[in-house]
């Protein structure tokens, strides 16, 4: 986890938000514990009180869910939810594609030709 | 929030000096920050607390179990402080075992640990007398006995004041490990009049001038409540009668702002920032001496 | 006990706890060569002496006025009785050494002499010594701790020994006079001891000026 000191965004906030990312893309799944919040500030040398607050602030989000006495653990992530994160990551993706594309020279079905070997490549990944 | 100390109308007059505290309220597993000037009042309330003074009126309360008598807890309180704390021609090795007479939680691997860790006894001998150590490694000599025990909370008087830049670093990271053992269970409140070395551990604040506290509340929300501001010379004016506190200059203005009156800024071009601990700190301070000035 | 030594420091162990009785022994062994018992009393006045320089080492400066009690013990609970205890145990060791050796002189050098004045005599004359040791050397101390610094440590010390050597010479003539004016500072000398020092401790915990109308 990467914490900018002075980036004018507040250090709850950038913690919650790469917590979030994780969340999202599977590395921290449903059930898991939160590391505790003393041992997050502990780690990340900063107070407390901001650990807490990037954790309220993904209750708030219900990404997490607090237990009494035990932490914060990561909720059932909501199928549905999810799969617009990515669905709109995947059109965020293809438009810098795209406009990467034209700065190349590419025309469509160059672009498309490029797609599909892709694809090719990695279903043989799998 | 549950408390680790709870302070009800505690008042202490003396040569001048009045202390007085309506409600006031440490909380619990975490680390609070008592600021203020050079005699405000940070010493005479942490006295009070540690059990040093008794010569006050009201009542302080510790722990979930609300004893009120300091001479109970003051097996579970870790006070540290400068003024006279161990007889000088005490040798550091003494004070080990001074410690194991007054404790019996007192473990003296721990010390000697802590004694190498702090760096007091990496050029010194164990033989070395507490008065001809230096202000630093005397501090670090009185935080060693402290957390060589068993404490629930807690009690420094200027820790970093003496220390050097990277000992006060090291100081935040003992905090943090404290907290962290406690699990919630154990606090520690300390006093500064320079917020910005402790700012990365601080949780709480307490900002006290001349007696009484000004302002107190979790650091994320007073980072709500206090915005810093910044804005074009030709808005001076105007800003000025909004800000809570006001610097200018020929290139523009910047002061802290209430939250509650930032709408009052519409209209004029401003930057808005989330001031540091020290900063809001020093605002309150300043407003309460205007206020003091213009009564 | 245990806790008294701890606050000893190892020259106070070394030289007033050790060698001085030692030298005092050494010096009274003499008279095993025919040395008059009132003599021995210059001999024994060391004792005193050594007492009083030594407790600069341990307890420099403990009764002044506004010379606050540590704050190490102050924040614990057995901070006040364990200085209270390690003073009176202090004074307790005076106590006994000045038994054991005046005991020892008694035994060896003057065992010659028992017989000539009586047995009780010589049992007068060194109680008398022992309480005029014990009660010169907590006076000493007690004025001693007042101030901070040896300077006042060796005029009051040097005064001291004066004082008994000098009583050294009434010795045999006027013991009981010398047992009961000694004993009478003993007593009274002790009392102030414990009452200052709780009386420091206590005014430890409040600030000077401290207005308790308020």
């Amino acid at each position: 986890m990467k914490i900018l000191q002075n980036s004018g965004v507040p250090i709850y906030q950038q913690i919650a938000e790469q917590m979030k990312t994780d969340i999202l893309n599977g590395k921290m799944v449903q059930g898991e514990y939160l590391p505790s919040i003393r041992s997050l500030a502990k780690d990340l040398k900063i107070s407390v009180i901001t650990t807490m607050k990037a954790y309220e602030e993904l209750e708030a989000q219900g990404l997490v869910s607090a237990v009494q006495g035990k932490g914060f653990y990561v909720n059932a992530q909501d199928a549905e939810m999810l799969k617009e994160q990515h669905m709109r990551k995947v059109e965020e993706a293809l438009t810098e594609a795209i406009t990467a594309a034209k700065i190349a020279g590419l025309n469509e079905e160059e672009l498309m030709s490029t797609l599909k070997t892709l694809l090719v490549l990695s279903q043989e990944d799998e | 929030m549950d408390a680790a100390i709870e302070i009800t109308q505690l008042q202490k007059k003396f040569k001048g000096f009045e202390l007085s505290v309506q409600k006031l309220s440490v909380p619990k597993g975490f680390a609070t920050a008592l600021i203020g000037e050079n005699g405000a009042g940070k010493t005479t309330l942490l006295n009070i607390l540690a059990g040093i003074r008794l010569d006050y009126k009201g009542e302080v309360n510790y722990f979930d179990e609300k004893e009120n008598d300091v001479e109970k807890v003051k097996g579970q309180l870790g006070y540290t402080g400068s003024g006279l704390f161990f007889l000088p021609q005490w040798t550091i090795r003494q004070v080990g075992e001074v410690g194991q007479l007054l404790y019996d939680d007192f473990d003296v691997e721990r010390f000697e640990k802590y004694c190498s860790e702090l760096g007091v006894t990496a050029r010194e001998k164990k033989s070395k007398q507490v008065g001809d150590l230096s202000d630093g490694n005397r501090m670090k000599l009185v935080i060693a006995t402290a957390f060589s025990r068993d404490t629930r909370c807690l009690l420094m008087d200027e820790p970093a004041s003496p220390l050097d830049p990277l000992m006060r670093d090291d100081l935040c990271n003992l905090i943090r490990t404290y907290l962290e053992e406690g699990d919630g269970e154990k606090s520690v409140l300390f006093s500064t009049h320079n917020i910005s070395d402790m700012e990365s551990v601080t949780d709480y604040a307490i900002i006290m001038a001349e007696g009484e506290v000004v302002e107190q509340g979790f650091v994320e929300d007073l980072k709500n409540k206090y915005i810093l501001v910044k804005g074009n010379p030709q808005d001076s004016e105007q800003a000025k009668q909004i800000l809570y506190t006001f610097n200018s200059s020929s290139y523009g203005f910047e002061g802290i702002c209430l939250a509650g009156n930032l709408d009052r800024l519409a209209g004029m071009d401003v930057s808005m920032e989330i001031p540091s601990l020290h900063q809001i700190s020093v605002a309150v301070m300043k407003h309460y001496a205007t206020l003091q000035n213009t009564r | 006990m245990k806790k008294y030594m701890i606050f000893t420091p190892v020259v106070y162990r070394v030289v007033v706890m050790s060698l001085c009785p030692i030298a005092v022994f050494a010096f009274l062994a003499l008279q095993l060569w025919g040395m008059p018992g009132n003599l021995a009393m210059y001999a024994m006045a060391i004792l005193p002496l050594s007492e009083i320089i030594g407790d600069w080492l341990i307890f420099d400066g403990l009764y002044k006025r506004g010379e606050k009690i540590p704050r190490f013990l102050m924040a614990s609970t057995k901070g006040t009785t364990l200085i209270k205890q390690v003073v009176r145990v202090g004074r307790l060791r005076t106590l006994l050494y000045d038994l054991v050796f005046v005991g020892l002189a008694a035994v060896l050098g003057t065992w010659k002499f028992w017989g000539e004045r009586g047995f009780l005599y010589q049992v007068l004359v060194h109680v008398t010594m022992i309480i005029v040791l014990f009660s010169t050397a907590q006076l000493g101390v007690l004025i001693t701790r007042f101030f901070q610094g040896y300077l006042w440590n060796i005029v009051v010390a040097t005064s001291i020994q004066w004082l008994v050597s000098f009583m050294g010479y009434w010795l045999s003539e006027y013991a009981i006079w010398l047992l009961i004016v000694f004993g009478i500072v003993s007593i009274l000398s002790l009392l102030i001891h414990e009452w200052i020092i709780q009386k420091r401790i206590t005014e430890g915990f409040f600030d000077e000026g401290y207005e308790t109308g308020v």
